[in-house]
């Protein structure tokens, strides 16, 4: 009896060191593909920037970067290969990888805070929001910017505008995330509705031009629009990251949190802010992209498990390269048609969280 | 197990694959693409054809009285009447209306579509569509509103007492369910970009002007033949290439249209036929394809006038950066176009093609007036004098000395 109770403690102590190092083993193997991913999307980049339409070597493409970067180290092919690959294929490949990683990882927080899978940027309306307001400005003519900025700011503002309505909506008393779903899926709806109540009276070059928009395409990634996107995701992105520590706490329900001394109003109020001027800026310039923020936090926690502070990061990585790798297929399978974005994610996207969803499945039972 | 999941995964993505790379060998690319839209359209609708009767045509002539007409429409469905149309019905967007007008028989129209509502009023963005039916016809303007295509307004059609109905052919699959609905012949009319004389002449005899449709028919081909009989003998290999950037819209993808019949009549080759590619439509490119395709000559659809919120003109279209390396912004031979806006206007198809001859061709065309040509087409075809400066003004177009 007197062994029995020494022995408890010593089992426990050595319980809890395997513990400690199966948990060191799993943060490194968490760590191991986030290096992976990180060599995977540079390696595509380098591979990305070498195909296109037009014949250019690997040499003469990659001496244009290096040019760019070290215009003493080295002269550029010809003055038609630089504007080819700096001005066409880097922008566009760059587009595609900030596109991806900013989309997946405000799906990578929105799901944890309001505590549903299905939570991303499309299914809370704002994708519609700004669907609304590119429509409101090719049918109507209508639009709070002009110039090359005339449907992107109305893309922007309408889909703040729907951020800011669930936001505020979230605020009042006895609102729980399940009600801010609800409210999303309804001003999906709303806007949707309003799309197509503008659609049904738009003449035809209106009414392609609009699902043009709808479908998504990384054409109008160019360095001007980097200039718009880059500082924005610079700051709200890091932020994301630091905070998903929160997102943790949260999850294991909002007593726990509380216990733990995270303000769970606040950070989940300031979480889906940053979320969403992620996405409204990203998604006003390329148009509607739904399925990555969607599906890669879930590919995610499929491959690492749902610790959010690797599941955040790791995310956007995978958005990057599912989006990247998505468009470098659209741009060149039917070439010189170029798939919608929207439609080729999807594509590539879905058989892969098929197999996953079936895998798991598996490994589960 | 595990190995089964595996074929089923990679199997989904074949069939992805297969379905996208199947519609890309549907045409070959050096079809005629005007002529190929007409035989698609009438095998597509083979078994849809015969919406009155399931007969022939020389059935149907002998099965009606002698006033009855029979015609095929554009997508090869037989359609019998038991008269003229004296009342007519337009949902088609702009189409069936400008033939009406260009055979003299807009009074034969008692409603029409929204969009053409929209035109004739002029009202919000068309104030700024340069569409010459609404000033041609501007008495139209108040003609009673039958909904659109895809929500047509039945009870109010039926109230007008419309001798036929007229739909876009690409709503042909809507044709046989209006036409059930209302008891009344349907008629699908479309261009398509091609020169469809067969719309005009069958038109003319739905509407008894068959003889002004063939008036019409004769003088295009005669004033096109002065171009055809010239652009006919450059041999293929020197004919200019042209990138027609269709909806140009600021900041977003280039796209492009295969079907633009004044192209292949003024002797150019325009670089997205070459593509195999579905020939359809519009659809999105790369700038990095237009400089893959260097075109000798940039084409850009300015259907507008003045400037046009987010439209990309020809002037800012020179300024692009990307494109800068092409032979056409190098030489300088980026040029506006009109191109279609509300369907394809035949007249000023056929005026264009004297346009771009002249773009294309300077020296083979040093002593032709495209000005004095278009107005004498636009004129033919609507009896109004100087429309065809007056649209060149309106939406910029070039402009000899």
């Amino acid at each position: 009896m007197i062994e029995s109770n020494i022995s408890k403690p010593i089992n426990h102590e050595i319980s809890n060191k395997k513990l400690l190092v199966e948990y060191k083993k799993g943060n490194a193997k968490k760590v191991f593909l986030i290096f992976v991913l990180i060599a995977a999307i540079i390696l595509f980049s380098l591979f990305a920037v070498t195909i296109g339409p037009l014949d250019i070597s690997i040499t003469d493409a990659y001496h244009v970067i290096i040019h760019k970067i070290f215009p003493r180290w080295i002269s550029a092919p010809t003055e038609q290969i630089l504007r080819t690959v700096w001005f066409v294929r880097v922008p566009r490949l760059l587009t595609g990888l900030i596109v991806g990683f900013s989309l997946a990882i405000a799906g990578s927080v929105m799901q944890p805070v309001l505590r549903n899978p299905m939570a991303s940027p499309y299914t809370l309306g704002i994708t519609s929001g700004a669907g609304f307001g590119a429509a409101l400005a090719i049918i109507l003519g209508k639009s709070i910017g002009n110039g090359p900025y005339f449907i992107v700011a109305n893309a922007f503002f309408f889909s703040m505008l729907t951020s800011l309505v669930l936001i505020l909506l979230s605020k009042r008393k006895g609102s729980s995330p399940q009600t801010m779903i609800l409210m999303g899926i309804a001003l999906t709806h709303l806007f949707n509705a309003g799309t197509q109540f503008m659609q049904y009276f738009a003449d035809s070059w209106s009414t392609a031009e609009v699902v043009f928009w709808m479908v998504g395409s990384l054409s109008k990634g160019t360095w001007g629009t980097l200039k718009f996107i880059f500082p924005v995701v610079l700051v709200c992105i890091p932020f994301l990251i630091i905070k998903s520590w929160d997102l943790n706490s949260i999850g294991a329900g909002d007593d726990a949190a509380k216990s733990l001394g995270v303000n769970v109003e606040s950070t989940r109020m300031i979480l889906m802010i940053v979320a969403t001027i992620v996405t409204s800026i990203t998604i006003c310039f390329t148009g509607t992209i739904g399925f990555v923020g969607l599906v890669a936090p879930h590919i995610t926690r499929m491959l690492i498990g749902g610790d959010n502070r690797f599941v955040v990061p790791l995310s956007g990585l995978v958005g990057a390269l599912l989006l990247a790798a998505s468009d470098v297929v659209a741009m060149n399978i039917l070439s010189p048609v170029v798939i919608p974005i929207g439609v080729m994610t999807s594509f590539m996207g879905v058989p892969l969280f098929i197999y996953l969803i079936v895998k798991m499945r598996r490994s589960l039972s | 197990m595990n190995l089964f999941k595996k074929y089923i995964t990679v199997l989904l993505v074949g069939v992805l694959l297969l379905t996208i790379t199947g519609c890309q060998s549907e045409t070959k690319p050096n079809e005629d693409t005007s002529a190929n839209a007409q035989d698609n359209s009438n095998e597509d609708t083979s078994d849809a054809t015969n919406t009155s009767s399931d007969t022939t045509d020389e059935q149907d002539s002998n099965d009606n009285s002698e006033s009855s007409i029979t015609i095929k429409d554009c997508v090869g469905r037989v359609v019998v009447l038991d008269k003229e149309a004296e009342r007519i019905v337009d949902l088609t967007t702009m189409d069936g209306v400008r033939t009406l007008i260009q055979l003299g028989a807009q009074d034969r129209v008692v409603g029409f579509n929204e969009s053409s509502h929209t035109v004739f009023n002029g009202k919000g963005k068309a104030k700024k569509n340069y569409i010459i039916v609404s000033q041609v016809a501007p008495e139209l303007k108040d003609l009673p509103v039958v909904g659109n295509i895809k929500e047509p307004n039945i009870e109010m059609i039926i109230s007008l007492n419309p001798d036929i109905i007229l739909i876009d052919s690409m709503a042909k699959n809507s044709a046989e369910a209006i036409q059930n609905q209302t008891n009344i012949p349907v008629v699908c009319v479309g261009t398509f970009g091609s020169f469809e004389y067969d719309m005009l002449d069958m038109l003319g005899t739905i509407v008894g002007e068959k003889e002004r449709a063939q008036e019409l028919i004769d003088f295009t081909k005669t004033k096109l033949q002065n171009i055809t009989d010239i652009t006919n003998n450059i041999p293929q290999e020197e004919k200019k290439r042209l990138y027609y950037w269709t909806h140009p819209m600021k900041g977003h993808a280039p796209k492009t249209n295969a079907n633009y019949e004044a192209f292949v009549l003024a002797g150019a080759n325009n670089v997205a036929v070459e593509a195999d590619v579905i020939p359809k439509g519009v659809y999105e490119i790369t700038k990095e394809q237009i400089i893959a395709w260097d075109p000798e000559y940039i084409f850009i659809h300015s259907p507008f006038k003045d400037d046009f919120d987010g439209w990309m003109s020809a002037d800012l279209a020179k300024e692009d950066e990307v494109i800068q390396g092409t032979q056409a912004v190098i030489q300088d031979k980026v040029y506006p176009i009109k191109g279609e806006l509300g369907g394809w206007d035949m007249s000023t198809q056929a005026a264009e093609v004297f346009y771009l001859a002249k773009i294309l061709y300077p020296d083979k065309f040093e002593d032709l007036n495209v000005e004095k040509e278009g107005n004498e087409i636009l004129k033919k075809y609507y009896n109004l004098d100087g429309l065809f400066t007056d649209m060149s003004h309106q939406i910029q177009l070039y402009e000899w000395e």
